[in-house]
């Protein structure tokens, strides 16, 4: 009787570990494919701005004869963001095409925001209501790859965070949850300054 | 500011405020338990047994512990249930409120208003990336100048979020992005579903509030639903089970009643309070969750401050929020709210701004400058709307012909030729009267009887008593009606039109002589000055009437007492019944200007100048021929 209640006791306490050790488990898993969305968002946004840079070009074109210059130069370096983030989809984690990329996104945030400068002196362009909308959009966009960035990384701290703290780094350890990197934020900040020249 | 660590804060205060609460109402259901218990052992010891049981071992049985603890339960459970039906989906509660769902429009003209949402719609989609929670619906109360937003819904993916116009309009979009964000945060922390639960319990523990205010409303000769009911299976008992010594066992019966009720009605209310207390409290802090959030989702807290600032200042430092009806259910999810202190669902927004920014409640020059423009250009909107409404009320006025008000209008072509026949034969024409002054409709006719209508039927059926009846006949019909017009003890205006036109078709004979207008111009004065006094503005209203007048001697005089007796009100008509024809119609035309005066034309407004065009026997003329 007593080695049975025993036993009764021993299991209840096995049962009681292992679904502690399954919901420890089971909030990493959480955790890590909220980072890996939060991620996934940025590239989603980031193709949103390809896609609207054309329509900017467009619009500003009937206002800024004169800079074509400029318009052609901001279209080639969104033409080469794009292909570089291409390259970059078809061989995640290369360390070459990962630079190139950050160095093509660097370049067209520059552009664009000489671009913002530049409208600056043509009035009937500011006073444009189809461009104002896609300046809106432009902004917009520029905040939602900020705040996509930003999103990941909070994602990527709170993983970290918990996949270092015990008990989960045990677990952590036992079912290999490799630690996640940070995006660094040096062309962030470029960019969120983007949206400050506002029209 | 370190959004992570006033989050992690505001999430402990929070547990421990939940905590207190549940423990409040474990409380409030084990205190109603003794009380149950209390009751089922009166009913034990004077109706059942007849002997007095000892309460202290009556409550160690294993039976009452359970019915006691069960009946408890039972009520709290009742109430809960109570408010989950109040429980509805977060559309219904927008439209409710009268917001608008707002979508991206894809060809949107040059509206400044589509761009405003269009910016509106980026910022939460933004916000939904920084805070990945799903988009939930966005919606626009339209037409309200306040700077304030709303989420509803029970879930972080079935959520809805309102916006007033007035943020869009005087909100910069680095604010708006921070007041979206604060939202955000509402619904990302399950706020909506914490809230509903905690008014749940502050809804279970207002059942046994309510129990025994209905057992109590049974003697105050409150019929109260369930009290009533409760009062007569209670007071039939003891009869039957008592016999002889039934008398001392009722009064007893009823102390213990009366005892419970108490008992429990105070249970409830001392619940009730510290329920809501902890709601109140446990609300603040998730405000001051929402606001670390929105920090941590814009990484900008002083542009969430300096929304704050905005809605602080511009309201003059108390917020005032235009959700009273339903406020209860989503005070807490509001952006701002007035600064009450215990039971305040939000904090001092000074507070929240301390927090959020070290500048405190500090207004630069812009934003001093923007608060003016806003209070100027709320003010202008208040009094343009203002202004609207009296010009749209005065068109109305002006349209209302005297014909509609009963008056020059004899041919009813609306009247059933069953219901004229009826008046043809004698007493027909009596009853119909009756039944009408009695609030009754003929049953001729199929339609309800408009206001209009009624008055010329009244004038109608007092011809044709005049015509149908025999002279003993007819005075007794008016003696009759006059007693049932002052049955209740006054003369309203619908009697009034009625003892004008008894007057004037059954009164006796009187030959005319007809006298100049200028003569009766003070009996005018004051027939004038007693229609006016029924408008709003009895003084401009008596002055209205003058325009109209050319025969009758203008400028009137100031305005004298109105007539305080239906009576000589009557007998001051009589001396008009002298007029020239043409200076009836010009009093008629008087005080149709006094009555729309306004801008309102009321029933009564309308009768009195239908009874008095019966009583200076205007009767047949017609608006349409004199003008």
């Amino acid at each position: 009787m007593n080695a049975l209640a025993a036993l009764g006791i021993i299991a209840v306490i096995l049962v009681a570990v292992i679904g502690w050790i399954i919901s420890l488990y089971n909030g990493l898993v959480v955790l890590r494919n909220r980072f890996k969305n939060a991620f996934s968002q940025i590239d989603v946004q980031l193709r949103r701005r390809y896609d609207l840079i054309p329509n900017l070009v467009e619009t500003a074109k009937g206002y800024m004869a004169h800079e074509r210059e400029t318009l052609t130069s901001v279209i080639e370096a969104r033409n080469v963001a794009a292909s570089a983030a291409k390259a970059l989809a078809a061989a995640p984690g290369d360390i070459g095409a990962s630079a190139a990329f950050a160095k093509a996104e660097s370049g067209l945030a520059g552009m664009l925001s000489r671009l913002m400068v530049v409208a600056e002196s043509y009035p009937e362009l500011k006073a444009d209501g189809q461009m104002s909308r896609v300046m809106e959009e432009l902004s917009s966009t520029e905040n939602r790859i900020a705040f996509a960035r930003q999103a990941y990384n909070d994602a990527v701290t709170e993983y970290n965070t918990r996949r270092e703290l015990f008990p989960s780094s045990v677990i952590a350890g036992v079912f290999n949850f490799a630690p996640a990197a940070l995006l660094e934020s040096t062309d962030s900040a470029a960019q969120r300054e983007a949206p400050k020249v506002s029209f | 500011m370190d959004p992570f660590a006033l989050q992690d804060e505001a999430r402990r205060n929070t547990t421990r405020l939940v905590c207190l609460g549940v423990a409040a109402v474990t409380a409030v259901v084990l205190s109603a338990a003794v009380v149950f218990a209390f009751g089922a052992w009166a009913v034990f010891s004077f109706v059942i047994k007849e002997e007095l049981l000892d309460f202290s071992s009556f409550l160690a049985e294993p039976f009452v512990v359970a019915f006691s603890l069960f009946m408890s339960t039972l009520v709290v459970l009742v109430g809960f249930l109570i408010k989950l039906s109040d429980i509805s989906s977060p559309e219904r509660l927008m439209t409710s409120v009268g917001a608008k769902r707002v979508r991206r429009l894809r060809f949107a003209g040059g509206d400044p208003r589509s761009d405003a949402v269009q910016r509106l719609l980026n910022v939460c989609e933004e916000m939904a990336i920084a805070s990945g929670v799903v988009m939930p619906s966005v919606w626009l109360l339209e037409n309200s100048s306040d700077v304030n937003a709303f989420v509803a819904g029970n879930s972080p993916s079935n959520a809805a979020l309102c916006v007033t116009e007035g943020a869009l309009r005087y909100l910069e979009r680095d604010e708006l992005q921070g007041m979206v964000a604060h939202e955000f945060g509402h619904i990302l922390n399950g706020d909506m579903r914490l809230n509903f639960r905690l008014l749940m319990l502050v809804a279970g523990v207002t059942a046994y509030n309510r129990i025994g205010k209905g057992m109590l409303g049974v003697f105050s000769g409150d019929d109260e639903e369930d009290g009533g009911r409760r009062s007569r299976g209670f007071v039939a008992l003891p009869r039957g089970g008592k016999g002889g010594k039934g008398g001392g066992a009722v009064l007893v019966f009823i102390a213990v009643y009366i005892a419970t009720a108490v008992l429990l009605w105070l249970i409830g209310s001392i619940g009730v309070f510290f329920a809501r207390l902890v709601q109140c409290a446990v609300s603040r802090q998730r405000e001051y969750l929402a606001d670390a959030s929105a920090a941590q989702f814009t990484r900008n807290p002083e542009a969430l401050a300096n929304a704050l600032r905005l809605t602080y200042l511009v309201a003059g430092g108390a917020g005032g929020s235009p959700f009273a009806a339903w406020k209860a259910d989503v005070a807490h999810m509001l952006f701002t709210e007035g600064d009450r202190r215990l039971f305040a669902t939000h904090p001092p927004v000074r507070d929240r701004i301390d927090r959020l920014s070290p500048a405190g409640i500090y207004a630069d020059e812009e934003l001093t400058a923007r608060i003016r423009r806003i209070r100027e250009d709320r003010k202008n909107k208040y009094e343009r709307s203002i202004e609207e409404g009296r010009n749209r009320r005065r068109a109305a006025a002006s349209s209302v012909k005297l014909a509609s008000l009963g008056v020059w209008d004899p041919s009813l072509r609306a009247i059933p030729p069953a219901f004229a026949a009826r008046l043809r034969t004698p007493g027909g024409a009596g009853t119909a009267l009756v039944e009408i002054l009695r609030g009754r409709q003929p049953k001729e006719f199929n339609e309800p009887l408009t206001r209009a209508q009624k008055r010329q039927l009244a004038s109608r059926c007092a011809m044709a008593i005049r015509d149908t009846e025999t002279d003993s006949s007819r005075r007794k019909w008016v003696e009759t009606l006059t007693e049932i017009a002052k049955e209740d003890g006054e003369i309203d205006s619908f009697e009034f039109i009625l003892l004008a036109a008894m007057r004037r078709y059954l009164g006796e004979y009187r030959p005319l002589r007809t006298v100049a207008a200028s003569r009766v111009t003070a009996t005018v004065a004051r027939v004038v000055s007693t229609v006016a006094g029924f408008g709003s503005d009895a003084e401009t209203g008596y002055r209205a009437a003058e325009k109209m007048f050319s025969l009758i001697r203008t400028p009137l005089p100031p305005r004298p007492a109105p007539y305080d007796n239906a009576l000589d009100f009557l007998d001051g008509l009589d001396e008009l019944v002298n007029m020239p024809p043409l200076a009836k119609r010009e009093l008629l035309f008087g005080l149709q200007a006094t009555i729309s005066q306004d801008g309102f034309v009321s029933d009564v407004e309308a009768d009195y100048v239908s009874a008095v065009a019966d009583a200076i026997a205007a009767y047949g003329w017609s608006s349409a021929r004199t003008s």
